[in-house]
């Protein structure tokens, strides 16, 4: 030994078993931090890859560049990369047929084919998907959508040559259309016409089969730009930063803006992938938004603290324990800096061999994790790869660094507080207990038995212990709950909104006139051998007034906004809903039925609805949504109702209450805007609202189908008629289910190694208890307790310490999972807070097993070792 | 030459019913080289002012002055410094650090202060201590003796000027009782140190210089031995 600090690694190899907790202590939480690090740069590392194929790899566009400028941006400094693309015209593919206009009175003379030329950049950096062939090589080649060539004549195959006359297409005034407007009765006007071969088809970006504008792609010489001809010069550069300035700059050098008629700021011809930009930008937090910053910061916060417990908790017990010690040398001469350092430095070398194992244990995690996730298929986490990024690892290291000296400081200073004389005086600790201050209970005693009363007495003899080993179990408990409630508010809140929407939904926009088809979708889908139920239904928003009698006196209270609507003695509700069934669908509304009946000839005669009163309300007060009625409509009241954006401009209707709804089986159970839902037949819909337009189909399937009949059905109604959509939320859920099970993976993994981390400190602290306690222990089976006393004794140490645990933690756990929901539903509560009886269970039944256990390990030594052996041990 | 002395030393345990006056208004005066032993009865409050002499402790009041110093007006850090000089303590439980080994419990003053030991002095002080070939055992490996013996050595490293010893032979045999003092005696002639020993052992008392005997937390008998 050349240095009193090799002191040091003495007590480090001495204490193995300690050392070895704090050091997993140490490897957990820098391995958290790490892969939640590591997850948020291989995610932003992801949306970037994503934003790029879909979008391009460029940062601006300068439109509609003159020719002898396009040098000149390529060449500017800054300008790290570039490529050039150029309109050639536009070519016309095929005339609309009579079939083809009968389906769409308005669709436009010819289908057009939009031809751009690419240079070898753009081909490049450009997003084109091939779905056969290569790309064009020179201007006399050419690739389309693949499913073109149906419409062309002949039905060409790559290596065809077809031949397109190539214009412009304007309206009747003369304007030029651009490439997303067609009309009727637009004009096109030939310019040229040119060959190409075909030597590629590619997917169309955002386009669906049918659509009358495609896109065609030819090969541009960038080095023979034609003179007078305008270009888009793509760019990316150097650095983001400041980027629209400098785009702006370069432009301003070249003369390349203009000044418009009605502003006095120059106006810059440029196009920004302001999705990549934001994304690449330097700063992580322009992309993430701030509810997840903000759980991201409180799980690391989380983490710190639990990590801060149990490195904190070693330490201090570790201290303890030589509390003689330090005495000895405070007797011989260290100075209380000198005997902080051996602390400190004890943390340093822990922190030197556990950050470095957490930090590749972290990214290893985050793989195995990533391996799982991946076999999940959920769409949007396939192509995440996991990025090692050099500033996770520092900022992990640091924050570990940070963390392990925060915690060993309060000891360290204790330590060097400890006076000499505590050495001088006696071994150890005992020094600082007070046995006689503990009052006789007879009590306790007839209760618990001698081995109980001794166990209590313990508990009480040594505050500071009690403190401690009472403060770890707290930790591990209310980390428990809060962690597994986020969990589960969490996942709520992810599943909330997947409910009652049918599995297949179906809309129909701009069907003016075609009710006839409306109706025909209707039959053909009820029909299908795969569908249950098909609920076919218009809804408008309406407006009813609403007397002061009616309206609920709670709601005004609350809502923020009720007194808006009110209007002299009546409210003026604008938010409602007003829903026309088929009338068959009626039916299966009884099951909700609060009040009244469903009876549809009733309906059709009095204009009666069915009503849900519930409804969303904003309380102005606590800046939170509830959900409560609005309205106390009975049986036989009439409600005034007013189609909002009516055509026709109908005057107030009546309509009478004839059945009360506890909610609406379809589309948000309660109206979302602080008004109610009306529920009618279609007859007195039409009567109301006017006209009828935009129905949904909502479609229930059977069980355990394979959808194929459906599915099909409806790829051929949209590729027949584009005025459909539809969304498929069987997939759709299956995506959901999916995602949700990959978050479940990140959350357990997380509430597993907080877990464990909670478990080490219980460990920790109650098995030190009890190995300080070895030579006591001997004492006592030396005058006579048995091994099975001694157990005892110690069991119910652990118990009092759980049930006196399990109190505090269950109560402070509680408190957090509160603020916690508040945190996850921002406010908007899908779901109500209940008290996660589950988790405080659960944590308390293990916090206390894990005492139980970790009292009974230290015991088998004491059992085995000799009595006399255990007595002249020293400390 | 006088080197130790103390003012209306007093020390208060406790207060109320509880309350035990430990030494009351003690003055002594030691000179250096000087081999005093402090006898008395158990609680009569020698180890008391063994640890006061020695800076471990703090006075309720009154003063303690080594070569002229008031020691309990120095700083935490001088006080330590003046420690690991100037004093060297003897305690009857060893009180050894158990991860260092025999020879480094011994180095550990020296190497509190970032020097480099006299290595020729640290042998023929093992040699001195009859643990040359103890020097690598660690404490649990050492008898009572054995341990009692590095615990002088370490008192002795740093040749301090000061050497305060409470029941040094408390838990050892006459043999070894002996051959501890011996070592004291011999290291203190050598070295011109003062010696302080409390002991219960009228044999160890009959070879001191002066026997100062407390009672009750005053100075009862003060005899000088003549030679
Ligand atoms: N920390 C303390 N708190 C209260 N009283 C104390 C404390 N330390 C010592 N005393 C009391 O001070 C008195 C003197 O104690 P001291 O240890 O000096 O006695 P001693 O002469 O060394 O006895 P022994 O020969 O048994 O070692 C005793 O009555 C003791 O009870
Ligand atoms: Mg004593």
């Amino acid at each position: 030994m050349r240095d009193y600090r090799e002191l040091t690694s003495r007590y480090l190899k001495v204490q193995k078993k300690r050392t070895l907790l704090t050091i997993i202590g140490i490897i957990l939480s820098v391995a958290l931090i790490t892969s939640i690090g590591t997850m948020v740069i291989s995610a932003r590392d992801m949306m970037i890859k994503n934003e790029i194929e879909r979008n391009g790899d460029y940062h601006a566009i300068f439109l509609d560049t003159p020719s002898d400028k396009v040098n000149n941006i390529k060449n500017y400094v800054g300008v790290e990369n570039s490529a050039l693309t150029k309109t050639i015209g536009t070519g016309i593919l095929a005339q609309i047929t009579d079939d083809e206009r009968q389906q769409n009175p308005e669709s436009p003379p010819y289908r057009y084919v939009n031809i751009k030329g690419y240079d070898k950049d753009a081909l490049d950096i450009l997003p084109i998907t091939l779905k056969e062939g290569r790309l064009p090589q020179d201007e006399e080649e050419i690739i389309l959508e693949y499913w073109v060539a149906d419409y062309l004549p002949n039905n060409p195959k790559i290596g065809d040559i077809i031949t397109l006359p190539i214009g412009i297409r304007i309206d009747e005034e003369g304007n030029q259309l651009s490439s997303n407007s067609y009309m009727k009765n637009e004009i096109f006007e030939e310019k040229d016409i040119r060959k190409y071969t075909i030597v590629g088809f590619f997917e169309p970006k955002f386009a669906w089969v049918g659509q009358y504008i495609t896109t065609g792609i030819t090969f541009l010489d960038n080095d023979n730009l034609t003179l007078d001809e305008e270009y888009n010069v793509y760019v990316k550069m150097d650095s983001v930063k400041d980027i629209h300035e400098n785009t702006k700059k370069i432009a301003q050098s070249l003369d390349l803006y203009q000044y418009m008629e009605d502003s006095s700021e120059p106006y810059y011809n440029i196009e920004y992938n302001e999705r990549l930009l934001r994304l690449s930008a330097q700063s992580l937090d322009m992309d993430l938004n701030n509810s997840l910053i903000g759980i991201l910061i409180f799980i690391v916060i989380l983490i710190i603290v639990s990590t801060i417990a149990v490195i904190y908790n070693a330490f201090h017990i570790s201290v303890l324990e030589r509390i003689s010690q330090f005495g000895i040398l405070r007797c011989v001469g260290a100075s209380p800096a000198q005997i902080r350092n051996i602390v400190l430095k004890e943390a340093w070398k822990l922190s030197l061999i556990g950050i470095p194992i957490g930090l590749f244990s972290g990214v290893f995690a985050m793989q195995v994790v990533m391996f799982f996730v991946n076999k999940l298929n959920y769409r949007l986490l396939s192509g995440l790869t996991i990025v090692v990024s050099p500033l996770v690892f520092i900022v992990s290291a640091i924050i570990g660094l940070i963390t392990v000296f925060l915690s060993a400081l309060g000891p360290a200073k204790q330590a060097g507080k400890i006076p000499a004389l505590d050495a001088v005086r006696n071994t150890g600790s005992l020094k600082k207990e007070s046995f006689d201050k503990i009052k006789r209970s007879a009590f306790s005693r007839k209760l618990l038995g001698i081995e109980g009363e001794i166990a209590y007495k313990n508990l009480r003899r040594n505050r500071k212990r009690f403190r401690i080993t009472v403060f770890s179990m707290i930790i591990s408990i209310v980390l428990y709950i809060a962690f597994s409630s986020f969990m589960t508010y969490m996942l709520k809140a992810s599943n909330v909104h997947s409910e009652e929407m049918g599995d297949f939904m179906i809309w129909h926009n701009g069907s003016l006139g075609r009710e006839d088809l409306d109706d025909t979708v209707y039959r053909d889908l009820k029909d299908l051998p795969d569908v249950e139920e098909v609920f076919y239904y218009h809804r408008y928003s309406a407006q009813i007034i609403v007397p002061q009698n009616k309206i609920n006196s709670g709601y005004v209270k609350t809502s923020h906004y009720a007194h808006h609507y009110k209007k002299g003695h009546v409210y003026e509700l604008d938010n409602n809903l007003l829903y026309g069934y088929e009338q068959e669908n009626l039916n299966a509304f009884k099951p909700l039925l609060k009040k009244g009946n469903i009876d549809i000839d009733a309906i059709n005669k009095e204009n009666g609805v069915l009503i849900v009163q519930t409804s969303h309300v904003y309380d102005g007060k606590s800046s939170n949504g509830t959900i409560m009625d609005i309205v106390n409509y009975e049986i036989g009241d009439e409600i005034s109702v007013t189609a909002n954006f009516s055509e026709e401009n109908l005057d107030d209707t009546k309509v009478k209450v004839l059945g009360i709804l506890d909610m609406s089986p379809i589309e948000d159970p309660y109206n979302l805007n602080e008004g109610v839902i009306m529920i009618t037949t279609k007859e007195v819909y039409d009567s109301i609202q006017g006209t009828n337009y935009n129905p949904s189909f909502l479609v229930k399937c059977k069980k355990d189908h394979s959808l194929e009949s459906i599915r099909q059905y409806l790829k051929d109604l949209v590729d027949m008629h584009p005025t459909y959509t539809y969304m498929d939320r069987v997939q759709l859920a299956q995506e959901e289910r999916n995602a949700a099970t990959a978050i479940s993976i990140f959350l357990y993994g997380f509430v597993a190694v907080i877990t464990l981390i909670g478990s080490l400190n219980i460990i920790n602290t109650i098995s030190t208890n009890l190995i300080l306690r070895t030579k006591e222990l001997s004492m006592l089976k030396a005058i006579g307790m048995t091994q099975n006393g001694v157990k005892r004794m110690v069991s119910m140490e652990a118990l009092f310490y759980g049930i006196i645990a399990s109190i505090y933690g269950g109560i402070i756990g509680t408190g957090l999972s509160y603020l916690l929901y508040h945190f996850v539903t921002q406010g908007i509560q899908d779901f109500p807070w209940t008290i996660p009886w589950n988790s405080i269970l659960v944590s308390t039944a293990g916090a206390t097993f894990i005492a139980l256990m970790s009292g009974f390990l230290p015991l088998r030594r004491i059992n085995n070792n000799n009595i006399v052996d255990n007595m002249r041990m020293e400390e | 030459m006088e080197i130790l002395r103390t003012e209306n030393l007093c020390k208060t345990y406790g207060s109320g019913e509880t309350r035990v006056d430990a030494l009351k208004n003690v003055n002594i005066s030691i000179n250096e080289g000087e081999f005093v032993a402090v006898v008395g009865p158990s609680g009569s409050g020698k180890s008391t002012l063994l640890h006061l002499l020695g800076g471990v402790d703090k006075p309720t009041s009154g003063k303690v002055f080594v070569d002229d110093v008031d020691i309990y007006n120095l700083n935490e850090k001088q006080l330590a410094i003046f420690r690991r000089r100037k004093v060297g303590f003897v305690f009857q439980f060893y009180n050894l650090i158990p991860v260092l080994t025999a020879e480094e419990n011994i180095l550990l003053p020296i190497l509190l202060d970032n020097k480099k030991p006299d290595r020729a002095y640290i042998k023929e002080l093992l040699d001195l201590l009859g643990l040359q070939d103890r020097r690598n055992h660690l404490p649990s490996e050492l008898s009572g003796g054995q341990q009692q013996r590095v615990s002088i050595g370490r008192a002795l490293a740093y040749k301090p000027s000061i050497i305060l010893a409470d029941e040094p032979t408390g838990n050892l045999d006459s043999k070894n009782s002996r051959e501890i003092l011996d070592l004291l005696k011999i290291s203190v002639k050598r070295y011109n140190q003062t010696l302080m020993v409390i002991t219960h052992d009228v044999d160890i008392a009959a070879q001191a210089d002066r026997v100062v005997t407390i009672e009750d937390g005053i100075i009862s008998k003060d005899e000088v031995i003549a030679i």
